[in-house]
């Protein structure tokens, strides 16, 4: 074949019809008079013939559900990461350098967990939580140790845990979520609130309303957006006149009220309830002031006795479910040279405590400050959620 | 070529709503599409994760539903994700830059240094599995995803001139395949 022709680059383009009008009549009058072209051609053709017989292949399962699935948890993960956290990262990425400093006096440093191992233990609390849902779709607070006052919140703790782990395309776990929110829905209160009345309703409203907020993001029909109204409202029209919701305390490791709050709110602006956006930057504004050293946190004498009482009494001997939940968020967000280091060492931390033999394979101890009030469920719950960051 | 007037893109409408915020718009796209990335995958040598590949095509859409502009075609945007999933997938398995330099060795040695075994009859897919990555995405999307040589410029980020010479270089590699001359 003459592949010497002016022409020969131009065979396939013709074929294809991809040449210029001018270009075109150019070829054809070439090709009547040079039989190495016409050769060319109908050897492509031929080639392109055989190429389209090539067949289709089918796709076996609309691939819709699982991508939304995927971009559900992806989009959760990034509302984890969003401006709420961050208003509270400096002083929590402080407690647990703080932390982590008080501990490296007492303790040798021990071998890294892998994230295998990590993604494995955080799936055996999921199966614990799961194995332990009651009928109805609630988690029995009193059965394993809680107040019973607490008991939407401590339903909603479990819910979060399991809406927020990566595998979400189980159709047995979206029955388990929606059993989860349709019991919550079962405990809401016509004014919107959740539970019964006493000093612990904050904690039960924002930790339920930010449950079926998740739940109803993947299975939207499952909960009627009047019940989200509705808690919404009442969470806003809680807030107080300062921005926070529980004035009582002072600094971010002990105001976790307005911390869930918040997270409901905000999830609630990016799923759409524009309107609450005032409540929630009222909120990070005020929870942005009780933010300790944002300034001195950058110079590393700023691991001061002060930060270290501050920082409580994480040791080996027991862990705070609540500070070390809120402290991974932190340190996952804020990008601190000692960040990733500090998280494996928490994750480790965290791990050590966790029940690996018998009936509560899975679960961890509710043996902290918190645990009296909220039991295995707070405890087992915070831990997952912990070792998702 | 001549210029025609484009119709509107309804895929362009559906991508605008989804970035929007509507999943009914997003779940039309993945349905529309999910058969066309399938293929893609398979035809660009992918053997038993195409649709896994295909999702994480859509996840990407997705997460950059914001970044389209409908001044964009849609297809041009959803092939430029697919062909990084399918570049990324590659680099796991350590074989995209091997063949890619392999190739670029060939193409730097000489224009027809593609002499492949002879065979008649090859196998479609097993011929198409024998030619560079770069020659086998053009052809996988012009020939297969129906792409104009301009959109696959688009896709490729590389010059209308270059997606020429490669479909040359293609079907004179595969006619070699083909024993076709």
């Amino acid at each position: 074949m003459n592949t010497d022709c002016r022409f020969h680059d131009d065979v396939n383009a013709f074929l294809a019809g991809e040449l210029l009008p001018a270009e075109r009549l150019a070829f054809s009058a070439h090709l009547d008079q040079c039989p190495c072209c016409q050769a060319a051609l109908d050897s492509s053709s031929r080639v392109m013939a055989l190429l389209k017989t090539l067949p289709t292949a089918t796709v076996e399962t609309d691939l819709s559900a699982a991508v939304l699935s995927r971009v559900r948890a992806s989009e959760r993960k990034t509302f984890y990461r969003s401006t709420t956290i961050k208003a509270a990262a400096w002083a929590a990425a402080f407690a647990v350098i703080a932390g982590v400093w008080q501990m490296s006096q007492k303790t040798q440093p021990s071998a890294q967990v892998s994230k295998v191992i990590v993604n494995q233990r955080a799936s055996h609390a999921l199966d614990w939580l799961i194995q332990n849902q009651e009928a109805d779709g609630s988690w029995n607070a009193e059965r394993w140790g809680g107040q019973r006052n607490f008991a939407p919140a401590l339903t909603a703790l479990p819910l979060l845990a399991l809406v927020s782990s990566s595998d979400q395309s189980s159709p047995d776990r979206l029955k388990i979520l929606i059993r989860g929110a349709q019991y919550l829905r079962s405990q809401q209160n016509p004014d919107g609130s959740f539970g019964p009345f006493f000093h612990g309703t904050p904690y039960n409203s924002s930790i339920s309303t930010l449950a079926l907020l998740h739940v109803w993001q993947i299975a939207p029909d499952s909960i009627p957006k009047s019940a989200l109204d509705a808690a919404l409202a009442a969470l806003a029209q809680s807030q107080s006149r300062e921005g926070g919701w529980d004035d009582r305390h002072a600094s971010y490791s002990i105001c976790p009220i307005t911390q869930w709050h918040l997270q409901a709110l905000e999830c609630a602006v990016q799923l759409g309830w524009s309107e609450l956006a005032p409540s929630l930057n009222r909120g990070q504004a005020w929870l942005a002031k009780l933010n300790p050293l944002p300034e001195a946190g950058r110079n590393s004498s700023a691991t001061e006795p002060s930060l270290l009482a501050q920082t409580g009494e994480r040791t080996q001997n027991s862990i705070d479910f609540y500070q070390t939940y809120f402290e991974a968020i932190a340190l996952k967000n804020h990008a601190l040279p000692e960040s990733e280091k500090l998280l494996a060492k928490l994750h480790r931390d965290i791990l050590s405590h966790q029940i690996v033999e018998g009936p509560e394979t899975g679960s961890w101890p509710p043996d902290d400050r918190w645990g009296r009030a909220g039991g295995r469920l707070y405890s087992t719950a915070l831990a997952a959620l912990t070792l998702e960051h | 070529m001549e210029d025609a007037i484009e119709p509107p893109d309804a895929n362009a409408l559906l991508m605008l709503q989804a970035a929007q915020g509507s999943e009914e718009a997003f779940t039309e796209l993945v349905r529309t599409h999910q058969l066309n990335l399938v293929n893609f995958f398979k035809r660009m040598g992918a053997s038993e994760n195409c649709e896994d590949l295909a999702q994480e095509t859509f996840v990407r859409l997705f997460r950059y539903r914001r970044s389209y502009r409908a001044s964009a075609r849609f297809t041009t945007f959803l092939y430029h994700l697919a062909r990084n999933v399918w570049a990324d997938h590659g680099r796991k398995v350590l074989r995209f830059e091997k063949l890619t330099a392999e190739y670029e060795n060939q193409l730097n040695t000489s224009s027809t240094a593609i002499t492949h075994p002879v065979r008649e009859n090859a196998d479609i897919q097993d011929a198409l599995d024998r030619l560079s990555p770069k020659l086998r995405e053009v052809i996988v999307l012009n020939i297969y995803q129906g792409m104009r040589y301009q959109e696959v410029a688009d896709v490729l980020g590389i010059p209308l001139g270059t997606v020429k010479s490669r479909i040359n270089h293609a079907l004179a590699a595969l006619k070699e395949i083909f024993n076709e001359h």
